[in-house]
């Protein structure tokens, strides 16, 4: 498998809509996703970033004022991206 | 139709509220309950009308705004949420049932203290006399931003430096206000507004909520699904799911969002002054029909709300002559507002209001003038 991805893990719905509102806003690559049951998160909600967009992320999370988010947690993809394609 | 009962609810909304519906019909999943493209749809319809909210309202952000199926629902999390036995509340005569029943119900379930500061005729509130209302076990005031029977403004600024003088919290009843009379509720020091969202914010019935401010936490009044914390027997606390147990009227709530979206674009002055200038045409024009009396203060200080009575005559006659002759249609009767219409000496006889809207005209003003004055010559 891969490569990794990074979960932004929010305390709430409402937080991660902040969160990805304001994300967006700066021009950061961002998607929602559904957490990981392997994470002891809060909400059911977080935000995926690749590892290549994520140096950008971080800036933005330190802005102040900026929505806030509960932890940036970084996972091995369980999915093979290129599954089911060939040559 | 002629339809002057905006204060109960405003029929005819703008057609991107309509849209925003039918469109939220078709497409919406359960906000906060999913991660695909229709739940997220409606979570970030929610999410929009939140931060709209706050921007209109002047909360600390959309985080503090948690949804409500009305007003009364706000502000029956709120004061159940809040208040305790050892507890006293003030409270004035220009609240709606949606504000004295929830206190009655306290009084009498946990012998909490409850004082209702009078009114004067005028619809007038002396604020030495709601000064000297406090106590030092007061906890909270909750106030009417704007009488529902007159339409009397309330300076709600000057309410709250008193409620916090002695250590109290302040709760804004703003169902009358909120999208056609400014409210900033950090500048006025508000600690909580409840709305509601099918009046003058142009929303669909069944929407409403309550703003917070950052350091008051409520307790919920229900519990269960919030989609967050599973595990936990507790229900989250988190502002603003924590108040908004259940799925949310996603539906409604777009609609809602599309209204607010209506009263920024427009501008919530602009609608004021359109309203007031229909308020003050109707209440000049009162003065020419024989027996015609009028209730409350100033219609400079009022929302665009004129209640009358015609001589003796029955509030219910009038406003059902109104109705069944002319197509007009108003409120009689006593308005859920019990103590106000004691303040007026109206407790028999009710009034009959009209509430004028933005969609409404000067044409409309004069002809239900007209149809006032053949039913004051009939009585005659």
């Amino acid at each position: 498998m891969a490569g990794t991805s990074f979960y932004i893990l929010v305390e709430s719905s409402t937080a991660g809509m902040a969160l990805y509102t304001a994300l967006r806003a700066q021009g950061c690559k961002v998607r929602i996703s559904p957490v990981p049951r392997g994470l002891q998160a809060c909400c059911g909600v977080s935000l995926l970033v690749n590892p290549e967009d994520m140096p950008a992320v971080r800036a933005a999370l330190e802005l102040p004022g900026f929505p806030p988010h509960e932890g940036v947690v970084e996972l091995e993809n369980q999915i093979d991206p290129t599954r089911d394609r060939y040559c | 139709m002629i339809y002057f009962d905006n204060a109960a609810t405003t029929m005819v909304k703008p057609p991107q509220v309509v849209q925003a519906v039918t469109d939220a019909l078709t497409s919406f999943g359960g906000a906060g309950r999913g991660v695909h493209s229709a739940s997220l749809g409606a979570g970030m319809a929610v999410y929009e009308c939140r931060d709209k909210l706050a921007r209109l309202l002047g909360a600390p952000d959309a985080s503090r705004v948690s949804f409500t199926s009305n007003a009364t629902e706000a502000l029956n999390i709120v004061l159940r949420g809040l208040v305790k036995g050892s507890d006293h509340v003030v409270t004035t005569w220009a609240s709606h049932n949606s504000v004295l029943r929830p206190l009655y119900h306290l009084n009498m379930e946990t012998g909490c203290g409850v004082t209702a500061v009078k009114v004067g005729r005028d619809g007038s509130l002396d604020l030495g006399e709601f000064e000297r209302a406090f106590e030092s076990r007061t906890k909270l005031c909750v106030v009417t931003h704007a009488s529902n029977l007159t339409g009397d403004i309330y300076d709600v600024a000057a309410l709250a430096e008193i409620a916090h003088a002695y250590g109290a919290r302040i709760i804004v009843d703003a169902a009358q206000t909120a999208g056609c009379e400014p409210i900033d509720m950090q500048a006025m020091g508000l600690d909580c507004v409840c709305f509601t969202g099918h009046k003058g914010l142009m929303g669909p019935q069944g929407t409403g909520g309550l703003a917070l401010a950052r350091d008051l936490e409520v307790a919920p009044l229900k519990v269960g699904g919030t989609g967050t914390h599973s595990f936990d027997l507790i229900h989250p606390p988190a502002m603003p799911e924590g108040l908004e147990a259940g799925t949310l009227n996603g539906h409604g709530i777009a609609g809602l969002s599309a209204g607010v979206s209506f009263v920024e674009e427009v501008g919530v002055q602009a609608i004021r002054d359109h309203e007031r200038m229909l308020a003050q045409r109707f209440a000049d024009g009162l003065e020419c029909i024989p027996g015609a009396v009028h209730y409350g203060g100033a219609i400079a200080n009022r929302t665009g709300v004129v209640a009358i009575n015609i001589a003796g005559l029955d509030s219910g006659t009038a406003a059902d002559a109104l109705a069944s002759e002319y197509g007009i249609c108003t409120r009689a009767g006593a308005h859920c507002a019990p103590l106000m219409h004691r303040a007026l000496g109206t407790v028999e006889q009710g009034a009959v209001r009209f509430s004028f809207g933005w969609y409404n005209t000067v044409e409309e003003v004069d002809q239900a003038l007209q149809a006032l004055a053949r039913i004051a010559a009939a009585r005659r």
